[in-house]
């Protein structure tokens, strides 16, 4: 009776056992699947910086997933999680770095032809009122100077 | 009076330095010339004290340098390979040895970072080199050579 007891207790202790082996590979992402994802967050935050977005962030997000990934695959016990996250939040966030990144660049290049048009005005005005106000000015403010015959 | 000759000179100057100046703000931003660096220094972190000799085994202390002006985030690997005297290497053709490490980072416009590189040989040889080779994954996600290269020439002894 007590052998048969401690078979069974043994054998609910092995299947405890694989099964928490299971599960804990199931929560562990594969390092060939987080690597697929890392490239293609990659991408979109290469996407995002050539429309002019300010990607430090999701540049640093990205390197701390790539060296908890390395870490991985080098057999040190690290959360493989935590790199999906970090990944996770670029492929979210990358979007939306590029629409600033857009609107931002569009706001650049209107300040721009505002100045060029500015300084064209301004060039335009001085040519033509310059000379005009300068002499009014003069006028004014030499008006009682008295000319002598020599 | 101002002559008119004179007018027209510093009318055209200024016309001149404005199409210039007004040039420069469009295309300050533009990258001429993109391109990336890779460079290798010592245990001190400058460009010297590199080791010559080195025990089997043995830890390597260098640190890469790599930098970034591509003008858009690129995602570099290096490959650290040991090749010996007659290994060929150049810019457009990787050398045919094996990778004894990988290092890979990912670096914005303009970013250079600094990585700590620890090697470990494990066979002996006179005129060793240790080749790191820069490769980037490219706008198809493919990982090809970027035709950057440098090497460190060793001698790997037996202890004593």
């Amino acid at each position: 009776m007590c052998e048969r007891l401690r078979a069974l207790n043994a054998l609910t202790l092995s299947m405890i056992i694989i099964v928490s082996l299971a599960n804990f590979s199931k929560a562990q992402p594969s390092t060939t699947h987080l690597r697929e994802k890392l490239l293609k967050a990659f991408l979109l935050t290469q996407e995002a910086s050539k429309c002019g977005g300010n990607v430090t962030g999701l540049v640093l997000k990205l390197n701390k997933a790539l060296e908890i990934i390395r870490a991985h695959e080098r057999g040190l016990e690290v959360n493989v999680s935590e790199a999906e996250r970090l990944i996770d939040e670029v492929l979210e966030e990358a979007p939306l770095v590029k629409e600033e990144g857009i609107r931002q660049s569009q706001f650049r290049f209107y300040v721009k032809v505002a100045t060029v048009a500015g300084l064209i005005f301004l060039l335009v005005f001085v040519y033509v009122y310059l000379p005009r106000l300068f002499w009014r000015y003069w006028l004014k403010f030499k008006r009682n100077w008295v000319v002598r015959r020599p | 009076m101002i002559d008119e000759e004179v007018k027209a000179v510093v009318s055209a100057i200024i016309i001149v330095a404005l199409v210039f100046a007004v040039s420069q703000m469009f295309l300050a931003e533009r990258i001429v010339e993109p391109f990336s660096e890779i460079g290798l220094l010592g245990p001190k972190k400058k460009i010297g004290d590199y080791p010559r000799e080195v025990i089997v085994g043995e830890p390597i202390k260098l640190y890469l340098y790599l930098g970034n002006h591509e003008g858009k985030v690129m995602y570099y690997v290096i490959l650290v390979k040991l090749g010996n005297r007659s290994t060929f290497v150049n810019s457009t053709i990787p050398a045919n040895a094996p990778v004894i490490d990988v290092y890979e980072r990912i670096l914005a416009h303009n970013e250079t970072c600094l990585i700590p590189v620890i090697l470990r040989i494990n066979r002996t040889g006179i005129n060793l080199r240790l080749i790191f080779e820069m490769w980037i994954y490219d706008e198809n996600l493919e990982l090809k050579y970027h035709g950057r290269w440098l090497q460190l020439w060793i001698n790997v002894t037996k202890p004593r």
